[in-house]
């Protein structure tokens, strides 16, 4: 079986959460740490730091969600709920199908975020708590 | 038929579309397509959560084409006199049934009917009559409606396939989503106009007529070629229309050439075609695979709904470009830093509606080169 195509979204998906990878996950922390705390309260996160650093944020509503150049933007698509996926991105193969796929190798309840290459990465949010600034610069830090 | 009093009406709908239009946000095309099936007349489903603007569009068209306007929330328990009329009681007496009609909607030229799924079966089938034939039934009472156009609204489209029927009497149809982020401050002040002005009626029901009739004998047979072609590129896509559907667009198509000021329809006026894809993700989809059959469109009366329907992402790109290009316009001075601040709160608005709706293969180039620039102040 060949690797699983990837094309674009028909109707784009409203982000609910954004993940940074890399240096953009140093300059996610760095910008959600001096936010104000009621600003923070409204979005929670979990940090990984295999296969590599990556902070995920989610929160109930776009608006609520920050900018930082060369973060990805996730949403849930109605056929696959209980997957976070790239917003403009689909995998070429029907969702619930993939869902399925998907939550059999993480084989874990609650959200999953799945990334697209060049990332291929399938990272549970279950564990996903308030965000704090003293978290964000901990991450910052190298202290998980 | 003379094309002078056709022009004169045209222009007076262009002037009522464009009252209406006025103070809400991002909704000229639902204002337009709202006009567009009244002059075809086709009904209208809107389907958009709440706050959409939806009932207070169908109010603006209704109040600047002067019609008989009526509006209702539909529910679970709605008894069909509440939409109908009330039984005559006199004539109960005399052991006839007919509904008292006045001020109700078998009266109506114009009607918005909210959740319009929520009827119960009762006012559905008599609804079906009146939406297919223009024709009251009820009891003893049969009657010919002035009804030109129906607009239904709903939350979301129905799952249950006994609504199908009924469903499928609305052809045109369009799909709201809120206001993105960086566009509130304009629907704040929009709204804000809509409480204060008070509305214009510059156009009338026999210019709807007028027009409508003009519809009707229109020669779409110059396009129809070019429509089968387009239907069947939809079909090898996935995308199915009914023969109904297939045969009642070209109504559409004809009310589109007489705003645009065609009595006789060109490829200019195919988008409508994207309206009549009955799903969202079907008319998403529709944009894109039509996009080289409706390159050629262009409506000077209905230059949003055509521009949307015939450029789908490029139509997304193209109104992010506008609006960034006018936050950008709007830089505070450096000694207001609130004002800085907040203006730059609305950039990274925009930076986010463009990574999070575009991927490499799909941003465009002016849309590549509006990101640099609003990066430069945000980053």
């Amino acid at each position: 079986m060949g690797e699983l195509r990837w094309i674009d979204r028909a109707r784009v998906l409203a982000p609910i959460a954004a993940c940074g990878r890399g240096a953009a996950a140093d300059a996610l922390a760095l910008k959600l740490s001096s936010w104000p705390a009621d600003r923070l309260a409204k979005l929670s996160g979990v940090s990984v730091f295999a296969p590599e650093r990556a902070v995920f944020v989610l929160a109930q509503s776009e608006d609520d969600l920050p900018w930082v150049d060369g973060i990805q933007y996730l949403g849930k698509d109605p056929h696959a709920p209980q997957l976070l996926l790239p917003t403009a991105e689909r995998p070429d193969i029907h969702l619930s199908l993939f869902e399925r796929a998907i939550t059999r190798v993480a084989r874990t309840p609650g959200l999953i975020a799945v990334l697209a290459p060049p990332a291929r990465s399938i990272i549970p949010l279950r564990a996903a708590l308030p965000l704090s600034s003293k978290k964000l610069r901990d991450f910052i830090e190298g202290n998980s | 038929m003379s094309t002078e009093p056709l022009k004169a009406a045209a222009l007076a709908l262009r002037q009522a579309i464009t009252s209406a239009g006025h103070g809400l946000v991002q909704r000229e095309s639902l204002v337009e397509l709202i006009a567009l099936s009244a002059v075809a007349g086709e009904h209208l489903l809107v389907v958009g959560p709440p706050g959409t603007a939806k009932s207070e569009a169908v109010r603006r068209v209704a109040r600047a084409l002067g019609g008989k306007y009526f509006e209702y929330l539909l529910g679970r328990f709605t008894e069909p006199s509440e939409i109908f009329g009330p039984v005559d009681l006199r004539k109960l007496k005399d052991g006839i049934v007919e509904t008292e009609t006045s001020g109700m909607l078998p009266e109506a030229e114009i009607a918005f009917l909210d959740e319009v799924f929520l009827g119960s079966t009762a006012i559905l089938n008599t609804l079906l009559g009146l939406l297919n034939e223009r024709t009251f039934r009820r009891g003893h009472t049969r009657i010919e409606v002035p009804l030109r156009l129906c607009v239904g609204a709903t939350n979301t489209l129905p799952d249950d396939d006994a609504l199908a029927a009924f469903s499928d009497r609305f052809l045109t149809r369009i799909f709201l989503e809120p206001l993105p982020d960086p566009e509130l401050e304009d629907l704040l002040a929009g709204g804000w106009s809509l409480l204060r002005e008070p509305p214009a009626a510059p156009a009338s029901i026999a210019d709807l007529d007028l027009l409508s009739r003009a519809a009707r004998t229109a020669n779409v047979e110059a396009v129809r070629t070019e429509l089968a072609h387009a239907i069947r590129v939809l079909r090898k896509n996935g995308v199915t229309l009914t023969d109904r559907r297939a045969v009642k667009v070209q109504r559409l198509i004809a009310a589109a050439a007489l705003l645009g000021g065609r009595t006789t329809p060109t490829t200019a006026d195919l988008w409508p075609l994207v309206y009549a894809v009955p799903d969202p993700d079907a008319q998403t989809l529709a944009r894109d695979v039509l996009r080289e059959v409706l390159a050629a469109s262009e409506n000077s009366a209905l230059a949003a709904a055509a521009a949307e329907a015939s450029l789908g992402p490029l139509a997304r790109a193209s109104r992010i470009v506008s609006r960034g290009k006018e936050i950008l316009a709007t830089k505070p001075p450096v000694e207001d830093p609130p004002g800085v601040e907040a203006w730059k709160l609305r950039l990274e608005g925009v930076a986010r509606e463009i990574d999070a709706g575009f991927s490499e293969k799909t941003i465009t180039d002016e849309l590549r080169n509006l990101r640099a620039e609003v990066v430069r102040w945000v980053s």
